[in-house]
């Protein structure tokens, strides 16, 4: 158990900067996703931390001490690769057993060992699977044993590079429930990389959003998903992708450009001088408009009309023509609409975002929303998204 | 004189040469010498209308691509017949067989690059605005950027867009897709997706795709085989397949997260029947077809479970986990009596703690049946 203090820490491939002058804080015992694209720093981060990679400049400190020049296996952290890295020529046993006999990691008698693993095994569910090889395991089966290797020994912090990456989306998500349930992940200080967006939001106490190894923002899995900090995040976040419309403030009103979306400029909001925003509206947040539609000043309403409708699931995606826009609506298959059909939608003016108008998603940055919200969002101690995030604690404590 | 007419790229909405698609008894058995014969299709049956986009969908092994394959003549078949519009072609070599085929593995002529290997075909056949149709067709399938590179420099996704624009650029009567979206990222997958579906439905041509992706088959077909083992297990558009499952096979394929099945007694009670489920859990159904006290299984999407009122028909259970995706959220649920878990999806302002209690129901022909030996759906 232990935090863990990230400091400018940088890391170069030759002329690639991987990692860029981050600066993360993680609390004892939270669990902290790292979410991003491929290519983003995910993995040379989780390196940067193990001490498998030396970093260029910064510094990182697992409770309180500094680890920069400490070799790897007197960091006391123990970490599952992507690929499982389990040894083909052992058995499941054999494997488990294998970070309890380095000695440098501490001694454990045969019966501590049998004990541990007993235990790690009963967890994961994986008892009967002891005796065989891993090739003769599924994937599924390869991902629990490869957590258990990380699982069996106590140690500081847990570094996960996307452990669930390989399964199929079905496993993916039993396996992600389960993760959730298991109450040593809990209560370990952990490092989870991934680039799956619900991953995050269902595992994390807090996420931090990287893009070309800059940490774009740091929050809560609501302060993410409710108040991204750009454009980039918002589309990292959500499937379909969130809905990203170009605007015009003419003479209070923030309209779309061409027509259709128009509503009042919001109060609390500062536009700058530009004449020109970009709104930000998730296809789930859009619903269509039927006789019995929740309706009020809170509601803002546009009239578009279908030109497809994909079944998804339970759920229908429409592509609606509002102005100029192609707008995608996630509704429900019971009041779907038809192809070619003229349809009204409507939006809570608190799910609509604002942007400033920019070329890349990196530069349009949030302004705020077209309402504020009645409630606050969960937060930790201090703001997200400062550059020197120095809180303590999760919300986990 | 018969001879193909190069049909002009402007949407019609209904193509004319757009041919329809019968398969009759089609079988494909593997010989190899030293091994059992391994039988991949057996006996398929599909009547695809002109026009029309069918997916194939399944778990790998299924027999899926193996058809594609005979259709597009790179596979020999064992028996039965194919039929294009009113021709019988399965003993014609591919191109004599009219379809334009989208498959990953296609070649690419490496010294040409893309705009090049993609213009190639049409200015063999004299079209005169292949370029523009080209660029046209590049900018709809978010490729331009890679027209002027070589094939060499391409990756996978890349490639597969390629391959994608040059089965699509010949404008053919009909198409053969093999899995043409699965290296594209998620949020690109979505969008050449639909972009697929707009370009097929303006130009009308005939597809079959193949794919493992539920929700792309879902998304995609007008109509769609789940297939297994090598049969169809139920050809049905995507609605009929989602809402109104044939066997456990189809319902645990399609959807997601999954459907849970778990074990259930039938129970007739007022004439109604209602199943019940683990120590005390009661679910209401709209299935009939059922023995009083006869053991069936249980299917229940996760995103047709709803929060009963008080004195409904319900199962009640232990939140095991909740997990908040903001968008929704997503419960594991222990039932007291029954084994395994349940999932229940529930809106995202409904907020379950872990460790509480839930009662849940659903509507009655929402609740499905299934034989317990055979797997079918009892109605």
């Amino acid at each position: 158990m232990a935090t863990v203090e990230i400091q400018g820490m940088t890391k170069r491939y030759g002329k690639i900067t991987a990692v860029d002058d981050m600066t993360l804080s993680l609390g004892d015992g939270e669990f902290f996703v790292v979410l991003g694209p491929s290519g983003a720093g995910k993995t040379t981060t989780l390196k940067s931390v193990a001490g498998l990679v030396d970093i260029d400049d910064g510094e990182v400190k697992i409770g309180g001490r500094t680890m920069t020049q400490l070799e790897p296996y007197h960091r006391n952290v123990a970490m599952a690769f992507e690929s499982y890295a389990l040894y083909p020529q052992k058995t499941v046993f054999e494997n488990l057993a294998s970070p309890l006999k380095s000695g440098r990691t501490g001694n454990y008698s045969a019966q501590d060992q049998k004990q541990r693993i007993d235990l790690v095994t009963t967890t994961l569910g994986i008892n009967p699977l002891l005796k065989r090889f891993p090739r003769e395991l599924s994937n599924g089966q390869r991902q629990r044993v490869a957590l258990g290797r990380v699982l069996v020994r106590e140690a500081d912090v847990y570094l996960l590079d996307e452990p669930l990456s390989h399964l199929d989306a079905k496993l993916r998500a039993a396996m992600r429930a389960e993760l959730k349930q298991l109450g040593e992940m809990s209560s370990t200080t952990s490092l989870y990389v991934t680039h799956d967006y619900q991953e995050a939001l269902s595992l994390g106490d807090r996420i931090a959003v990287l893009h070309h190894g800059k940490v774009v923002q740091v929050g809560t899995p609501e302060q993410i998903w409710r108040e991204p900090q750009n454009a980039f995040v918002a589309k990292e976040l959500g499937q379909p992708e969130i809905n990203l419309i170009d605007a015009e403030v003419v003479e209070g009103r923030i309209r779309q450009a061409g027509g259709g979306i128009e509503f009042d400029v919001p109060r609390d909001v500062d536009l700058g001088r530009g004449g020109r925003v970009r709104l930000g509206i998730r296809p789930s947040d859009l619903e269509l408009v039927t006789a019995d539609s929740r309706s009020g000043a809170e509601w803002l309403r546009v009239r578009g009309a279908v030109h497809l409708a994909e079944r998804l699931g339970r759920n229908v995606e429409l592509a609606v023509h509002v102005g100029d826009a192609e707008v995608i609506v996630l509704t429900s298959s019971e009041h779907a609409a038809r192809e070619g059909e003229s349809v009204e939608l409507q939006v809570r003016l608190r799910e609509v975002h604002l942007f400033a108008a920019a070329e890349d998603d990196d530069h349009c940055v949030r302004i705020g929303a077209a309402a504020p919200r009645e409630r606050e969002l969960t937060t930790t101690t201090t703001k997200a998204a400062t550059p020197s995030d120095s809180e303590q604690g999760g919300r986990r404590a | 004189m018969t001879r193909t007419t190069e049909r002009s790229d402007t949407p019609t909405g209904v193509n004319p040469n757009a041919a329809g698609l019968r398969l009759t008894k089609l079988h494909k058995t593997y010989v190899a010498r030293g091994r059992e014969p391994f039988e991949a299709v057996k006996g398929l049956e599909l009547d695809i209308r002109p026009g029309e986009l069918v997916a194939l969908l399944g778990p790998s092994g299924c027999g899926k691509t193996t058809t594609l394959r005979m259709i597009a003549g790179l596979e020999t078949t064992t028996s039965g017949e194919i039929r294009i519009g009113d021709r019988v072609v399965q003993d014609l070599p591919p191109a004599k067989r009219n379809v334009g085929v989208g498959f990953e593995s296609y070649a690419l002529y490496p010294p040409l690059n893309v705009r090049e290997n993609l213009a190639y075909g049409l200015k063999a056949r004299g079209v005169k605005d292949a370029n523009e149709r080209v660029q046209r067709l590049a900018e709809r399938l978010e490729m331009t950027d890679m027209l002027d590179l070589r094939p060499a420099g391409l990756s996978s996704g890349q490639k597969q867009r390629v391959a994608l624009a040059r089965a699509l650029v010949r404008n053919p009567p009909v198409l053969l897709l093999d899995e043409p979206l699965s290296h594209l990222d998620m949020a690109a997958r979505q969008r050449v997706r639909r972009e697929l579906k707009m370009l097929q439905r303006e130009f009308g041509y005939t597809t079959i795709v193949v794919t493992h992706d539920q929700l792309e088959a879902l998304s995609l077909a007008d109509r769609m085989a789940v297939m297994n083992a090598g049969i169809i297990m139920q050809f049905g558009t995507p609605d009929e397949i989602y809402d109104d499952p044939a066997n456990t096979f189809t319902a645990d394929f399609v959807g997601e997260p999954k459907i849970n099945l778990f074990e259930g007694i039938a129970r007739r009670q007022d004439g109604e029947v209602v199943v019940a489920v683990g120590r005390d859990g009661l679910l209401p159904t709209a299935a009939h077809d059922v023995a009083d006290g006869q053991s069936v299984t249980v299917g229940l999407r996760p995103q047709d479970c709803r929060v009963a009122a008080e004195g409904e028909r319900a199962i009640g259970a232990e939140v095991v986990v909740f997990e908040n995706v903001l968008e929704f959220g997503l419960a594991t649920l222990d039932v007291p009596g029954l084994d395994g878990r349940m999932v229940a999806q529930t809106p995202s302002d409904v907020h379950w703690q872990t460790g509480g209690q839930a009662h849940i129901t659903a509507r009655p022909d929402r609740v499905y049946l299934f034989d317990v030996t055979t797997g079918d759906r009892i109605r």
